[in-house]
């Protein structure tokens, strides 16, 4: 390879470890020479050459020394001994040479004694001044909020499903029963006529027939009588709690008027047509909807039966619908007696039977609030 | 760990927890934030810190949060520095405890803590390993270091006295 401007880099490196032979220093030289530049930089290159600095020393070589026998005590090694002599941690050994060494030299003893001097002591003057806010006050569960809990959760497991049944057949109801509403009055009219001109009309009826036409009347006059009592105003756009209360309004007042027996009997009796014309009037024909709605009521009402019991007394004209407040007395019931307190809801009222104030009576705490 | 076993924690530990990182990070409000913190943290792992690791389990998650809060907050100032300044403002002192309060303040952070660890609160080697989260070796190089510079801060008994 002949030495360039593009190359002479490296002879120069190899020139400074000494690997170039005397005719390469030679031709390298003259290569200087004529490039007067690269001269000056080579000059400042070679001012700097790092030596080895053989004579820089790790001052504790000793120390890191792994040897049977222990450290010997010297000059160089004695501050690591005194160091260890406070931090106790001296063997055997190294403590009977170094209590010797010790003696021999007052140096090491004034070292020794300001070593000492490092050794710190807690300021026990400085505390910390929120102790008491670092603390924690243990949270005891008494035993019936627990059976309380898993009472409550169970009771909501359980009744969701009839709850949300009961809304759904509440709405489906009254949708049907207002529909039902719409249909009835001109029905009835109507059917009645033609009932009447088709009694007058024929005459060639066989006699069990006329005794199931007349039953059946007596059954469909039953249900307008019923209808009518009720005074239903059916104005549609009313709000959805009048529905509800128009719903069960006219669900008992029919159910509490028909008797049932006939009325299966004569449905089963009937033929075709006038069922046909019959069915949307009677409850019982209506999908059963109502049946979980009914074990609810009936079971609610078995319930809060000392709250309606106690409105009777008192004279209230107030209809025995379910109301917040039996299901409120009921809770009261079921905390009650889960807990082990007595757990009572008082309400008092005025002349007209109307709420006047309420209260929550237990043996440690008492509410009241007027209405 | 029960409740009231968290609670004797704080009546044995708080102060010399507080006093370790009061030294450390030379600020109340400092301290106490980190002594609050640490407690925190003991009592949402009280179901599984046994009473007896208590101490050391609030020290290592004390420092911890400490070394967290020094590196975010401070600056740290290099060794050579301190060994500059304390060489030559030593002799102002009259009492030793001072000295020793100005040396321990410009040792190296980890210096401090672990001769802190070691003369405050008395824990062997591998205790101070565990909490710093340093080899046994390497809390002895420290030691050795932070006792080395104290000695030379102090300078000589006769200065002092």
């Amino acid at each position: 390879m002949k030495l360039s401007r593009d190359n002479y880099e490296a002879y120069l490196i190899d020139y400074l470890d000494g690997q170039l032979s005397p005719l390469q220093v030679a031709e390298l030289l003259l290569f200087l020479e004529q490039n007067p530049d690269i001269k000056s930089e080579f000059e400042g290159i070679e001012e700097f050459s790092i030596n080895d600095n053989s004579d820089t020393q790790y001052p504790h070589k000793d120390l890191l020394k792994k040897n049977a026998f222990s450290t010997p005590i010297n000059a160089s090694t004695i501050e690591y001994f005194l160091i260890r002599k406070i931090e106790n941690d001296l063997s055997y050994d190294d403590q009977a040479q170094f209590e010797k060494y010790l003696q021999q030299n007052k140096s090491a003893q004034s070292e020794l004694i300001t070593f000492e001097k490092t050794i710190l002591k807690p300021d026990m003057a400085i505390v910390f001044p929120e102790k008491n806010s670092l603390k924690r006050e243990a949270k005891i569960i008494p035993l019936f909020y627990r059976i309380a809990s898993v009472a409550a959760i169970f009771l909501l497991l359980v009744s969701s499903p009839y709850f949300f049944n009961w809304l759904t057949n509440n709405n489906r109801e009254t949708e049907q029963v207002a529909s039902n509403q719409i249909k009835t009055t001109p029905k009835l009219d109507f059917n009645e006529n033609k009932n009447t001109n088709s009694t007058n009309s024929t005459s060639v009826v066989p006699e069990s027939n006329k005794t199931m036409i007349n039953k059946q009347k007596a059954v469909k006059s039953t249900i307008r009588n019923s209808i009518q009592k009720i005074d239903l105003q059916p104005t549609f756009a009313q709000t959805n709690s009048n529905k509800d209360s128009l719903t069960n309004q006219i669900v008992n007042q029919i159910a509490a008027q028909v008797p049932q027996k006939e009325q299966s009997k004569e449905f089963n009796m009937a033929d075709n047509a006038s069922r046909e014309e019959v069915v949307p009037d009677v409850p019982s024909e209506t999908p059963h909807y109502l049946s979980l709605k009914d074990i609810a009521e009936k079971k609610i009402k078995d319930l809060s039966k000392d709250n309606l019991e106690e409105l009777n007394a008192k004279g209230t004209k107030k209809h025995k619908s379910i109301s917040a407040w039996d299901f409120a007395a009921i809770a009261a019931k079921l905390v009650g007696k889960i807990s082990g307190n007595s757990i009572k809801l008082q309400n008092k009222y005025n002349s007209e039977g109307e709420l006047t104030q309420y209260a929550i009576v237990s043996n440690n705490f008492e509410f009241s609030k007027g209405k | 760990m029960t409740v009231k076993e968290f609670n004797s924690c704080v009546d044995l530990y708080a102060d010399s927890l507080y006093r370790f990182i009061l030294k450390n990070v030379k600020d109340i409000d400092t301290a106490k934030d980190i002594v609050q913190d640490t407690y925190e943290k003991l009592w949402l792992k009280i179901s599984d810190v046994p009473s007896t690791n208590a101490k050391s389990y609030m020290f290592t998650a004390a420092y911890r949060t400490m070394i967290d809060k020094l590196r975010r907050d401070t600056k740290q100032t290099p060794l050579h520095d301190s060994h500059t300044q304390s060489l030559t403002s030593k002799n102002t002192f009259n009492d030793l405890k001072e000295v020793l309060n100005e040396a321990l303040a410009k040792l190296p952070e980890i210096q401090r803590s672990v001769i802190l660890l070691r003369d405050y609160e008395g824990y062997n080697y591998a205790e101070i390993g565990e909490i710093t989260a340093l080899t046994e070796s390497q809390v002895k190089v420290y030691i050795y270091r932070a006792r080395v510079f104290l000695k030379e801060y102090i300078g000589s008994l006769d200065a002092i006295m």
